[in-house]
């Protein structure tokens, strides 16, 4: 399948920190929040998020609440702790390490 | 991490909301979905369906993320708690019988452990006992350890030395009087090292200060005990004078009510001791080792010093060195013979607790080897059926730890009830917890042990055979199983026999102790302990007419039969005896000495005989006569009449003894024997001698008063009115008796309680193997019934192979009992170990228990409905 990336094992939380950057956010919001931002190429799998979730939070990086969407539906709600802030500015420096390594590595011999 | 752990054990307490909540959260993740999909155009059925697929296993995803939160081995231990309490409610009677065990074991062992270790081991309430050692003379010669000379104490205690601080003391129990009141009290001199030797600090005042020691300032430290007795409070006794023998001094500080040393002593005061002889042995030291120093340093250091001294004072010091002993062994050694005897008990009654629980853990496993096998056909994992075998094993060793822990505190409540209220330091005994923490360590240590070496074997068993075979015969059901519980039941009953027979060895001592005649009557006495200070001749002799006023004034008090002084009442604290020598029979000289006979010497005034119910076989007693200048004169026991006068009568006959006069004595009296010693010796041949004839050992008296009623008051006033000065206490001739017997008695009651802990244990031992093997052999019985046997054919079989084990081990015991019977033969008293009645009993009770315990399951095999037993397997 050429249309669909699978997220990158260890990206995820990445992308979950970054999302949420933007404000709480509820399960289902934060893939769609991911697969829009990706141009529809990234798919979180719900098997994947809803653990990813739960071990940030048990992390300390991320907190969750219960809350109201605009629809007015009850939905948990996550948000960003200190730590969870902290947390991403480390993946996020750590991420564009990896992908100037990865650059250098795979560009053309000359 | 330590977020993590937190946030986890937070999530496990909450556990049923966070669940729940999980839940609400995939719901409102479809129900969001689902309307967006809605908004899109499909219809509200399609849009469900479609947010259900979308977001997969619904289950699965819930399981991922509570795996997120878990904590396994936390839950894993709930679920095994779970099972394992559950498993053994389905088995009560194993449990109870496991339970009760187990409680048994650790608390009656700790119980007992706890008093006895205070009781009879005396621990010292002193700072650092393991540092302080006592520093003695010892005679290489006869390996005898004792006293220090002035002289040779300077030389051992000289810098430098392996010792922090050092102390000589001397003194004994003496006559003291405050204002209010006169009491006998153990008073010691020491010198200025004595508060830094036990690093003392007084509860109130202050200490003896240096220069008070170099002056002999008249102040003295006195115990709290004493403190409170005399003056209600210990910060009430600084300031106040006491005297003794003359002396006044004042308190200058109280110390803590459990330091007593030496023992039992209560007042303490400054002694600038300047004796430098070198052969008079006067002084007892201690001495504080440096940190780190040990006690045999300690003692090649002081046999450094004997050698040199041996160079420097040959004529007096050839044979004559020095050693160290820790304070502690010298205390152990008065006590070891009892010490090892209820050790010994402990450890038998530890291992029967052991041995039961063993075999009831072994049984079990057997019976559950199919239970076991089937969990793991169905994919237990080996580990955890290990791990859950030991969960249960442990919940025994916890459930019969806190038991027993409320048993041990009520056994120390109850023993110290039933304990003599003479015994020193009754009041501080505690749950000793050193012996707890023992015995709760090897019980679950057993527990544990036991129960995981069936678990290994039985999680390494071959499921298809065992799972084919049914419950009979699975791990440990073969021979080689049933040989071991059988092994274990005989030596179960081996070992309380052995325990049994010590018990009941002692129990007849006991009785004959109690049965024995003295030879003197108790009842109706009253002891009154009088002391008359006395220094020279004429005081002595004065002493001597004072006590004669007070007798003849106590036989005037109403309902007084009779009244007399004795230096030397029978258990009590002043008797003397040495060898003496009967004209034209023996040479008494010094070097003949150790071919002399040897007697006790008392002194008594005339009326004394009468008045303890001695009865007079010849001659006549002492009367007023009997004095100074008069013949000396003495009278005889029957014991020493028969041992050396051998049928002739030795009245009129002379015998000289070694007390101070050296004069012969007209023996004019022969009086019936008495145990003077102690009611457990057998009567040693006695010298009685006038007490006014040797006036320098009389001024310190025992008046026995024979009265119908308690006089002790009236005795009191009448001495107060002849002397307010005499100090008087005032206790009875029964007290005296039975302080003597109350110890040997005390260890006889702790030791017959553990044996019978003993028996009880391995009854219930016995029954449980039993029971089980009834169990186990319920189809074989089943089927004998169902091809004709009676049940009484049934019971014979079970019966009978209860019987061979408990007979295996009855012999066994038997052999070990005779054997080992030697090493008690001290503590007896009028019976040999081999006593049949005592070993007799045992072995009866034993096999009564022991039948009993195969006869009650054989009897519920016997009435099992063979089809159904059958049906079972």
């Amino acid at each position: 399948m050429a249309d669909k990336l699978d997220v990158l094992q260890g990206t995820l939380d990445l992308l979950i920190l970054r999302t949420l950057q933007w404000g709480p956010q509820h399960g289902h919001g934060i893939g769609q929040a991911i697969r829009a931002r990706s141009g529809d190429l990234l798919q979180v799998e719900h098997g994947s998020l809803y653990p990813a979730l739960h071990r940030l939070r048990r992390e300390g990086w991320i907190d969750s609440e219960w809350g109201v969407t605009e629809n007015n539906q009850r939905a948990k709600f996550y948000r960003l702790t200190g730590a969870g802030k902290r947390q991403l500015v480390a993946e996020e420096s750590k991420w564009k390490l990896i992908v100037k390594t990865m650059a250098r590595v795979l560009r053309p011999q000359e | 991490m330590g977020v993590r752990m937190w946030k986890r054990i937070q999530w496990w307490w909450r556990r049923s909301q966070e669940n729940q909540e999980l839940d609400e959260e995939i719901q409102s993740h479809l129900e969001i979905d689902a309307r967006e999909r809605a908004q899109a155009g499909a219809s509200p059925r399609e849009a469900e369906a479609a947010a259900h697929r979308a977001f997969g296993n619904r289950t699965r995803i819930a399981e991922q993320i509570r795996e997120v939160w878990s904590v396994r081995w936390m839950e894993e231990l709930g679920r095994d708690l779970r099972y394992g309490a559950r498993s053994l409610r389905r088995t009560p009677g194993f449990a109870f019988v496991s339970v009760l065990t187990l409680a048994l074991g650790i608390g009656a062992n700790t119980a007992i452990f706890s008093v006895v270790k205070n009781v009879l081991l005396e621990p010292l309430a002193y700072t650092e006992p393991g540092r302080i050692v006592a520093v003695q003379t010892l005679w290489t010669k006869t390996n005898h350890a004792g006293n220090v000379s002035g002289g040779d104490y300077a030389d051992l205690v000289a810098k430098p030395s392996p010792f922090a601080a050092a102390t000589r003391y001397s003194g004994g129990e003496m006559p003291v009087e405050t204002a209010g009141q006169a009491e006998f009290v153990a008073a010691y001199g020491t010198d200025a090292g004595f508060a830094d030797v036990f690093q003392l600090k007084p509860v109130a005042g202050r200490l003896v200060a240096s220069d008070e020691f170099r002056t002999k300032a008249t102040v003295a430290v006195v115990g709290e005990g004493f403190a409170v007795r005399h003056f209600g409070a210990a910060k009430k006794a600084v300031g106040q004078v006491l005297h003794w023998e003359g002396n006044a001094l004042t308190i200058v500080g109280v110390l803590p009510a459990e330091f007593h040393f030496p023992l039992k002593a209560e007042l303490w005061f400054p002694e600038p001791w300047e004796d430098t002889s070198r052969t008079a042995g006067n002084y007892r030291a201690v001495a504080l080792l440096k940190p780190g120093v040990t006690a045999e340093e300690a003692r090649a250091f002081l046999a450094a010093v004997g050698v040199r001294l041996q160079t420097a004072f040959p004529a007096t010091h050839t044979g004559k060195s020095f050693t160290a002993t820790p304070l502690k062994d010298l205390f152990l050694e008065r006590s070891r013979m009892t010490l090892w005897l209820l050790m010994g008990a402990v450890g038998l009654v530890m291992l029967v607790a052991c041995v039961n629980v063993a075999n009831l853990l072994l049984a079990r496993a057997t019976a559950r080897s199919r239970e076991i096998a089937l969990r793991a056909a169905l994919g237990a994992g080996r580990s955890r059926l290990v791990g859950q075998l030991l969960v249960e094993s442990v919940l025994l060793g916890l459930a019969g730890g806190a038991i027993g822990l409320a048993l041990a505190f009520a056994g120390v409540t109850a023993l110290l009830r039933l304990a003599p209220p003479n015994l020193p330091r009754l009041e501080q005994i505690r749950v000793d917890r050193v012996a707890l923490l023992f015995n709760l360590a090897v019980s679950l240590g057993a527990a544990v042990l036991f129960g995981l070496w069936p678990a290994l074997r039985a999680a390494r068993v071959d499921l298809h055979d065992a799972v084919k075979q049914g419950g009979t015969r699975g791990a440990l059901g073969g021979g080689r199983g049933e040989w071991i519980r059988g092994a274990l039941v005989s030596a179960e009953v081996a070992i309380a026999l052995v325990l049994t027979v010590g018990a009941g060895l002692l129990f007849r001592s006991f009785l004959a102790l109690n049965a024995v005649d003295p030879g003197y009557q108790t009842e109706c006495r009253l002891v009154l302990t009088a002391s008359i200070p006395a220094k020279t001749e004429a005081q002595h002799l004065q002493a001597g007419a004072t006590f004669e006023r007070i007798f003849a004034a106590l036989r005037e008090l109403p309902g007084v039969s009779a009244a007399a002084g004795v230096m030397g009442l029978p258990s009590g604290p002043y008797g003397s005896d040495g060898s003496y020598a009967v004209e034209g029979m023996h040479v008494f000289r010094s070097d003949q000495f150790l071919t002399l006979p040897h007697a006790g010497f008392r002194l008594t005034s005339p009326g004394y005989f009468a008045a303890m119910g001695v009865p007079l076989i010849a001659g006549r007693d002492f009367d007023e006569r009997d004095l100074y200048d008069a013949e000396p004169v003495v009278i005889v026991s029957a014991t020493l009449a028969r041992q050396v006068f051998r049928g002739q009568s030795p009245l009129g006959r002379r015998i000289k003894c070694g007390l101070e006069r050296d004069v012969w004595m007209r023996v004019v009296g022969v009086v019936g024997d008495m145990r003077n010693d102690n009611p457990a010796q057998p009567p040693a041949p006695e010298l009685y001698m006038s007490y006014r004839q040797h006036p320098y050992h009389a001024n310190d008296l025992h008046i026995v008063v024979r009265a119908q009623s308690d006089v002790s008051e009236a005795a009191r006033k009448t001495i107060a009115q002849i002397d307010p000065k005499i100090p008087v206490k005032v206790s009875t001739l029964e007290q005296f008796y039975s302080d003597a017997i109350a110890l040997p008695r005390f260890r006889e009651l702790l030791l017959i309680v553990f044996a019978g802990v003993a028996a009880a244990l391995a009854t219930v031992g016995v029954y449980g193997v039993m029971s089980y093997a009834a169990a186990q052999r319920q189809a074989e019985m089943g089927l004998r019934i169902a091809l004709g046997a009676t049940g009484g054919d049934v019971v014979a079989i079970l019966v009978g192979s209860g019987a061979k084990l408990a007979a295996i081990g009855l012999g066994c015991g038997l052999a070990i009992a005779l054997t080992a019977g030697r090493l008690i033969d001290s503590m007896l008293y009028g019976i040999r170990p081999q006593d049949p009645f005592a070993i007799g009993g045992a072995v009866l009770l034993l096999s009564a228990a022991a039948l009993l315990a195969a006869l009650i399951p054989a009897l519920r095999a016997s009435r099992v409905d063979p089809a159904l037993a059958l049906r079972e397997e």
